[in-house]
């Protein structure tokens, strides 16, 4: 991790990095101060190009949509580009269940698919496996011949898909940027696969979230510097696919996707999660997620962007624990390309939890609680220290340990009391 | 329209009315940020001069995995004769070319018998080419990649379908970076335009690199001079 992270900062010094991220910033709040605008006018344009577009409220209506678009086309299989927001709207389970057959083509999301596992990291999502994970996962679902060598595994992963790109009816890709001025998206990726994706099959469904817009084409010139940069270190990636609207004999869709981040929007504390351009870098560097790995967070999207944007976005019950799930170091702040100021949203969402009762915190409160009175007086003090003592020495022995106080000791081992206390042993002084 | 016509409506006009009230309490900007943004935009290679950025375009593809071969001497029929040798010595059998003029001239010396038709062609059929030939729109010094228009069903699968690929370009098509002009979408235009920076590649197994992924694994740019 520390060796990519030095070459990213290597590709970061050819440009002037800084004036970089706040043109991107800058360029973020203004499409997102103009959301409504903005995506009319790229409704309006990708029509015109042929496209045709579908909204949809929820991360269920639009995985409903896609299914009704798959049926109507009589696809019974699709072929995808990797997608974070594909994640959200659970589309492999929903696609399944509708017995159409989902074919994920970027390596890292085809591995963690044939381990029936989730990604770890927006960007590499299967960094948890190691080769020996692939090359076991591929002999037992594949029936190759085990190998753990990157290079044989991915032309593996080449061959076995090939064919399925040419069979599929639909090909499904995320979008990185949609151009309101032009009516046509980007999406960049380095294998080939989204390429493939969008062109062999007869419909392409492109799904975005509504933040996804941005004003104009020059502006692209600003995030595509920085994307490569901070997700993994290149100056730009393989591909960059500008999408033009649907050729002759070819359908393209473009389904906009709220699930939840209207609630984002709506609150001017976590608005700026909305500008996230999802490289991943606040992951890479933060401690938290170095320690605990991307399946810790529980959610679609892990790290400090995650802990941010999955209370609002999904799950509330997640507000009283994921902004918690971070130690404030401000590493992510730091790294972040469009200067998102993850740590001051972090502490804003700890602050709504702790007012709202939701933080789940009681005990913690209770015992800062009794800390402080027992800190302010000494006879207090005294008897606190005295009960302490008493409570360890029985709390090692017994194999008794309820609560939540329990749940922390069964991984650990207390430490044994000191004989006497200071106080014994200053009065005992010769 | 494949989606009911009503719900879709109905689900437009409640999440822009969400947007909206959502709006209606602005966010504070940063007057820096913004001013930032106002100044003048990065420009990231000020040398314009064409030694210069053929130099840098070598080396930037190079730098990534893939190759650029400057062509010696001037004109179409230098660069057919160069692309020519360069498949006879690579002993590739099966070539396809995008419908395009430039890339037609630039494979012209290739022997008839190792052509084959795209026009009309099934992917299946395609996938017989061990390599594709493409021309360039511009070719980008700053990063070294080609940006090519593919605009029908058989030339958008060619960047990506034979396990090589070849691009052609001239020295006049050569910008120090990215920019609007490269980047952009025309009004009647169709299809996809993609900027190609060097063999497709992945590292999506402990980080390391492997090429050839989904696309090519050997990717040549041959720029020639006019």
């Amino acid at each position: 991790m520390q060796r990519s992270l030095d070459h990213k900062h290597a590709a970061q010094t050819d440009v002037p990095w800084e004036a970089l991220r706040s043109q991107a910033h800058a360029l973020k709040a203004d499409a997102i101060a103009h959301l409504d605008e903005l995506l009319e006018q790229f409704e309006r344009r990708f029509v015109e190009r042929g496209g045709e577009v579908v909204w949809a409220r929820t991360a269920a209506e639009a995985a409903e949509a896609f299914v009704g678009i798959c049926r109507a086309h009589g696809a019974s299989s699709v072929v995808k580009g990797k997608s974070m927001v594909s994640e959200e709207l659970r589309l492999n389970e929903e696609l399944a269940a509708a017995g159409i057959e989902p074919v994920e083509t970027d390596l890292g999301e085809f591995i963690v698919q044939l381990a029936g596992d989730k990604p770890s990291h927006v960007i590499a999502p299967a960094a948890h496996l190691s080769r020996q994970d692939v090359g076991h996962l591929f002999t037992s679902k594949l029936g190759l011949e085990y190998t753990d060598d990157p290079r044989a595994l991915s032309l593996a992963a080449r061959a076995h898909l090939r064919a399925r790109y040419l069979r599929a009816g639909v090909g499904m890709t995320g979008v990185n940027f949609a151009i309101a001025e032009t009516g046509t998206f980007v999406v960049v990726e380095n294998e080939g696969n989204g390429g493939l994706s969008a062109a062999a099959p007869p419909v392409h469904v492109a799904v975005m979230g509504i933040e996804k817009v941005i004003r104009r084409t020059a502006d692209l010139n600003v995030f595509l510097q920085l994307l490569a940069r901070s997700g993994t270190g290149q100056k730009i990636t393989t591909y960059t696919h500008h999408f033009l609207g649907p050729e002759k004999g070819k359908r393209q869709y473009c389904i906009i996707v709220d699930a939840g981040r209207t609630a984002l929007l709506a609150d001017p504390e976590t608005r700026e999660a909305l500008y996230c351009i999802r490289c991943g870098a606040c992951m890479n560097v933060c401690p938290v997620y170095r320690r605990a790995g991307g399946a810790a967070y529980g959610s679609v999207y892990p790290g400090p962007i995650g802990a941010v944007v999955t209370p609002k976005m999904v799950d509330p019950a997640a507000a009283g624990v994921l902004p918690f799930a971070s130690t404030l170091c401000g590493a992510c702040k730091d790294e972040c390309p469009v200067k998102i100021d993850l740590p001051l949203q972090l502490v804003r969402l700890r602050r709504a939890s702790v007012s709202a009762g939701t933080s789940g915190r009681g005990l913690e409160r209770r015992a800062m609680g009794a800390f402080v009175r027992a800190m302010t007086s000494v006879r207090a003090y005294e008897r606190a220290v005295k009960w302490l003592r008493a409570a360890v020495a029985i709390g090692k022995r017994s194999p008794w340990k309820p609560g939540p106080l329990g749940a922390w000791m069964r991984g650990r081992a207390l430490p044994a009391p000191a004989r006497q206390t200071f106080r014994e042993w200053w009065s005992m002084r010769p | 329209m494949v989606v009911d016509a009503a719900v879709n409506n109905d689900a437009r006009s409640e999440i822009m009315s969400r947007i909206r009230a959502a709006l209606r309490v602005p966010l504070k900007l940063d007057f820096d940020d913004v001013s930032a943004a106002e100044s003048e935009r990065a420009e990231t290679v000020a040398a314009t001069d064409p030694e210069a950025l053929s130099a840098r375009f070598v080396r930037e593809l190079g730098l990534v995995g893939g190759d650029a071969v400057v062509v010696g001497e001037r004109g179409v029929g230098a660069l057919a004769k160069s692309v020519a040798d360069h498949i006879t010595r690579l002993g590739y059998q099966v070539i396809a070319v995008q419908c395009d003029e430039f890339a037609s001239q630039a494979a012209s010396q290739i022997p008839a018998d190792k052509m084959i038709e795209t026009s009309g062609a099934s992917a299946e059929f395609l996938e017989r080419a061990d390599c594709a030939i493409i021309a360039a729109e511009s070719l980008i010094a700053d990063t070294g990649s080609a940006v090519v228009r593919v605009s029908n069903y058989q030339d958008r699968l060619l960047p990506y379908l034979p396990p090589a690929c070849i691009i052609v370009g001239r020295s006049s098509q050569l910008v120090p970076s990215l920019n609007e002009g490269a980047l952009g979408a025309g009004d009647l235009e169709r299809g996809e335009r993609v900027i190609v920076t060097g063999p497709s590649r992945t590292a999506d197994i402990e980080k390391t690199v492997v090429l050839g992924a989904h696309g090519p694994g050997s990717l040549t740019v041959f720029v020639v001079s006019d």
